[in-house]
């Protein structure tokens, strides 16, 4: 290899950066791409769900998803109810669109806690060392020990029942894997000469932590929202199941939970539309993340016991 | 005056062990070292891996907590000097490091590498006379200026110590630490690096700290050779007495070692 | 490497204390009052009062010279005291503990506005179970905009105002802010008895003010009496109290439960490890082909559908529509059959995908090129290398795997009536039966660090790298 400093002529057209290189590893991954294609059209629902729920409540009148009809209840499936009504006339299609837009709402809530605790601790951690690390080290070994379901149910359970306490209880217990794993890449990049060479600089700790290491982890961030959201959905089901969970909304879980004494009397429907409605969004975002781990970060250790 | 003088410098990190983890030893990283650098001057400094010799220049330019001894850059005392107070002196003392590959920032781009000294150093400078500045550097250095906007990784190994000297370069600094600037990169591309350097430091009147592992590449820059072995510096010298009235075994074999082609 | 085994063993002691501090910080802090939480949702605060000295609710948190007290504040009639935004008179103390740590009134509920028309203006304060020996402390926030005098009276109801001796008088200049602290002494003469009720006379006259974040304390002489370290002493001596529900002792219902869970979760536990290692070694050694794929595939799939739809499934089509199996109850070996089978079949595709990717990192380790290159075939490099050296992180795998067996599965028992621990657990969440789940959630977690020690103190043995630490 000669020095082409005069004359390099090896780049190509255009810059490139690290995430258009993963951008195009990840283009290769088919089923992702076909993944990534349903995922899209899962957001697309949730804005179109989010519209309906606002646009009823700025009207001030009861949304069409809750309006109930009793004369029409636990219908079969047809040409004006695709997979027939509930106990109260909802139409089920209507409920599983909104049971999209809870789901999002609290992903991106749940997010909105742990993704922020987790990369602040994560970096505190691996970037300071010493006792700040072990202070942090022994915070979340704490959190860790108790059995992550027992710990969400009890946040949720006192807290209170709804999506605020969802959120608070995922929030507050989900925050540990994120956090290992920054702290394990801050540790390693700390080291790294452009860190020193921001140092000498003079550059301070905190612009060297955000301005210059924090890019270099973002990735990982969006590997956990991918991954961690399906174990949102599937925490949801069990929090509805066990009463703390969502009231006065169509989640899955309420859905699920409220399709258990019918299904009992033959009525499949409710049941698979919900069921149908998590498993392609939670089997899209696991083929999607999986990818996205494996253009970004292919050593990336993200392997986690699934919670019994 | 002396730019930069060292005293009894000690560099010991603490050996952490037993059932609560405290200090159960230390390694002597550096362990007594003394010498001066004059202003204009190229001082080498040589040993073999583990000697302590990237440590001394880490820690002349306060990258890292000094355990007992003196600097003194031009004139002031920096041993015990804030993150605050050495940020001026920042602008005058400067690091180009070994690994061409880690020493730059993935996620940034050229300009915002080498312009980043600029954002600190000269607050007062606007966008565009940044971008001009940025774009003169890159080309003294022997980079293209509208590569700017690429990332580290399209850049060849010396193409990406160019810019490692473009960075340090653009606080305009009197002193650089060179921490084995070119024994990462392929021969041909050393000999162009070395050149580089010695331009820059007829046209900007630098003084270098330039540290090897091997004699050959340090004879042909420096005025003086410092031979570092085990935390200590054995034989100070110029570079021909060096060569030629080795004091030391360890120079000596350190002579022995440098291949008969070069 | 023996100051390793000590330091490793010693760590155990702040992790339990940290999962004690953490369980009991969601139990008694974040979630608000918890005798509140006890009482339901329409009960009295007579009530509520009553619970929080039956579970020593009162108590400071932590440490405390103070212990919080129950009161009624009731404004004087017709004298120009109102409650802020219209809010219950009743007010609560809510303090973490009693530092001034304390956040005030979680439920909104913040004071009074004293508008003193002519003459005084009075908040009348009650303190049920007064006991005339201790000494109390009042504590509220005073915003006086235009300035105004206070003054703090203490007599026994229907005493008039005029008799009652002045604990505390204070004038206040232009937009006074301030915290009024005011204590009410032992030897303040007082005719109320043990448990009878004294009263406390909030005055404002020349100026309108608000008065709010009122609390009342109890001294206490051991700061120590708190509601924590009550609990750490309780549970060392393996005292978990008793149940809300029951009133049986919560360490006899685990001990009673910990067999009917193990009868459902040992078998899964076994039988979903053989077949997930069996299975993930037959994708190792197929790697890349179909055969791979398809059980990748498989094992994603089978991680996407919930738990829950799973349980309700196999419930509804073995039990009851095809009647294979009995749908509820612990009576035998064929109640236990279909929960083991579907707490398996929930289970696999996650455990299969974890240990696969275990597998294959192993498989392109250099040691196995080497191995390769010697000439070794597929099944020795599988068998006497990969699987060797997988051992390690399946072992951890497995022993953390192991609170599972205590916890039981939760939503399995409660499905099909088996008298677990997850069954105890679900239902205790469903009649809010608080000290089970504390105990419940706190022994899951000591079960979880003694066996993450012993994976540790394994790792040791196992492992020659770890003892050059």
């Amino acid at each position: 290899m000669t020095d082409t400093a005069a004359n390099p002529a090896a780049l190509a057209a255009k810059p490139q950066t690290l995430w258009s290189t993963a951008w195009r590893q990840f283009r290769r991954n088919r089923l992702a791409v076909v993944c990534l294609g349903i995922v899209a059209i899962y957001v697309a629902v949730f804005f179109y769900a989010e519209s309906v729920y606002w646009i009823a409540r700025i009207r001030d009148v009861v949304p069409s998803y809750k309006v109930t009809d009793f004369a029409g209840r636990d219908a079969h499936p047809s040409a004006a109810h695709w997979l027939g009504t509930d106990f109260a006339g909802h139409d089920n299609v209507a409920q599983l669109i909104q049971g999209v837009r809870i789901a999002f709402e609290i992903a991106i809530l749940t997010s909105a806690i742990l993704i922020p605790l987790g990369f602040l601790l994560g970096a505190l951690a691996g970037y300071f060392g010493r006792w700040v690390d072990t202070a942090i080290i022994w915070l979340y070994s704490v959190v860790d020990s108790v059995p992550s379901i027992l710990s969400i149910i009890s946040i949720s359970y006192v807290v209170g029942r709804g999506m605020k306490g969802i959120v608070i209880g995922m929030g507050l217990v989900v925050w540990v894997g994120l956090c290992r794993l920054i702290r394990g890449e801050y540790l390693k990049h700390k080291q790294r000469a452009y860190v020193v060479a921001a140092r000498s600089l003079g550059a301070g700790h905190l612009a060297v932590m955000l301005r210059h290491i924090a890019p270099n982890v973002l990735h990982i961030v969006i590997i956990t929202f991918t991954l961690t959201f399906p174990r949102f959905i599937l925490t949801e089901v069990i929090l509805s199941y066990l009463g703390v969970g969502i009231t006065g909304e169509p989640s899955w879980g309420v859905m699920i939970n409220d399709a258990k004494q019918r299904l009992w009397l033959g009525v499949w429907w409710e049941l698979g539309g919900a069921t149908a409605a998590m498993f392609f969004l939670v089997l899209a975002l696991n083929i999607v993340g999986d990818a996205l781990r494996d253009a970004l970060d292919p050593k990336l250790k993200t392997a986690e016991r699934p919670a019994a | 005056m002396a730019l930069l003088e060292v005293k009894n410098l000690k560099v010991y990190f603490p050996i952490m062990g037993g059932v609560i983890r405290h200090k159960v030893g230390e390694v002597k990283a550096v362990d007594d070292v003394s010498f001066t650098i004059e202003a204009g001057e190229t001082v080498g400094l040589v040993g073999e891996s583990g000697s302590g010799k990237t440590t001394v220049g880490r820690a002349v330019l306060r990258l890292l907590e000094p355990t007992a001894g003196e600097i003194r850059f031009d004139g002031c005392d920096i041993t015990n000097a804030s993150h605050h107070e050495l940020r001026p002196l920042r602008k005058q003392m400067q690091m180009v490091f070994q690994d061409p590959f880690g020493s730059l920032n993935p996620r940034m781009t050229i300009a915002s590498i080498v312009g980043e000294a600029l954002k600190i150093h000269f607050v007062q400078m606007d966008r565009n006379a940044r971008r001009d500045r940025i774009a003169e550097l890159l080309r003294r250095v022997g980079l293209k200026p509208e590569h700017m906007n690429r990332y580290p990784h399209e850049f060849s190994g010396g193409q990406r110590q160019r810019i490692g000297i473009a960075r340090a370069l653009a606080v305009e600094p009197k002193f650089i630490v060179c921490d084995e600037p070119v024994s990462a990169l392929d021969v041909s591309v050393q000999a162009a690096i070395i050149n580089l350097m010695q331009d820059l430091q007829e046209q900007y009147r630098l003084t270098y700290l330039f540290i090897a592992h091997d004699l050959a590449v340090v004879e042909h820059i420096s005025d003086r050779v410092l031979v570092m072995t085990q935390g200590k510096i054995v034989e100070a010298a110029s570079a021909e007495d060096i060569y030629s009235r080795p004091q030391h075994a360890y120079t000596q074999k350190l002579i022995a070692a440098v291949p008969k082609a070069f | 490497m023996t100051a390793y085994i000590i330091r490793r063993l010693l760590s155990v002691i702040p992790i339990t204390l940290g999962v004690l501090l953490l369980v009991f910080l969601i139990y008694r802090v974040i979630g608000g009052d918890p005798a509140a939480r006890l009482a339901g949702k329409n009960a009295t605060p007579a009530k509520i009062e009553q619970i929080r000295k039956t579970f020593g609710y009162d108590k400071p948190k932590f440490f405390g010279f103070w212990v919080q007290k129950f009161f009624r504040a009731q404004p004087g009639a017709g004298l120009g005291v109102v409650p802020v935004s219209g809010q219950t008179v009743w007010e609560f103390c809510l303090n973490l503990c009693s530092f001034r740590l304390a956040v005030v009134s979680a439920s909104g509920q913040t004071g009074w506005n004293f508008k003193p028309a002519q003459g005084a203006t009075r908040l009348a304060v009650a303190l049920p179970d007064f006991d005339a020996r201790q000494r109390y402390r009042m504590e509220f926030r005073v915003e006086a905009p235009q300035g105004c005098s206070l003054r703090v009276l203490l007599a026994h109801p229907g005493a008039k105002p005029e008799n009652q001796p002045i604990i505390l008088e204070k004038s206040l200049s232009n937009n006074a802010r301030t915290f009024v602290t005011a204590d009410i002494a032992p030897t303040v003469d007082l005719d109320a008895a043990d448990g009878g009720t004294a009263q406390v006379t909030v005055e404002i006259t020349g100026g309108e003010a608000t008065v709010s974040a009122l609390q009342v304390w109890r001294a206490q002489s051991n700061p120590f009496d708190s509601q924590f370290w009550q609990i750490v002493s309780q549970f060392a001596q393996l005292n978990f109290g008793k149940s809300l529900q029951s009133n049986q002792r919560i360490s006899r219902m685990m001990a009673d439960g910990v067999v009917p869970s193990l009868c459902i979760t040992t078998p899964i536990f076994v039988i979903e490890f053989v077949v997930a290692v069996a299975l993930a070694l037959l994708c190792a050694y197929y790697r890349n082909t179909w055969l791979d794929r398809t059980f990748v595939v498989i094992s994603i799939v089978g991680m996407s559908v919930s738990g829950l739809v799973y349980i309700m499934l196999g419930q509804y089509f073995f039990s009851f529509e095809l009647g294979w199996f009995p749908v509820w109850g612990f009576e035998g070996i064929n109640y236990v059959l279909l929960p083991v089978v579907i707490g398996v079949v929930a289970s696999i595709g996650g455990s299969l995908r974890f240990y696969r990717t275990i597998m294959l990192d192993e498989m392109y380790q250099d040691y196995v090129r080497t191995a390769f290159a010697k000439g070794a075939s597929q099944r020795q490099v599988l068998f006497k290398h990969v699987l060797k050296n997988a051992l390690i992180p399946i072992l951890t795998n497995v022993v953390v795997a192991i609170p599972f067996l205590y916890t039981g599965s939760l939503m399995l028992e409660s499905f099909f009536g088996i008298p677990g621990l997850g069954r105890m657990t679900v239902d205790a969440i469903y009649t809010g039966d608080e000290p089970v789940l504390f105990a419940m959630v706190f022994i899951g977690s000591v079960v979880f660090v003694i066996a993450n020690l012993i994976t540790d103190l394994c790792y040791t043995w196992a492992d020659p790298r770890i003892r050059l630490q």
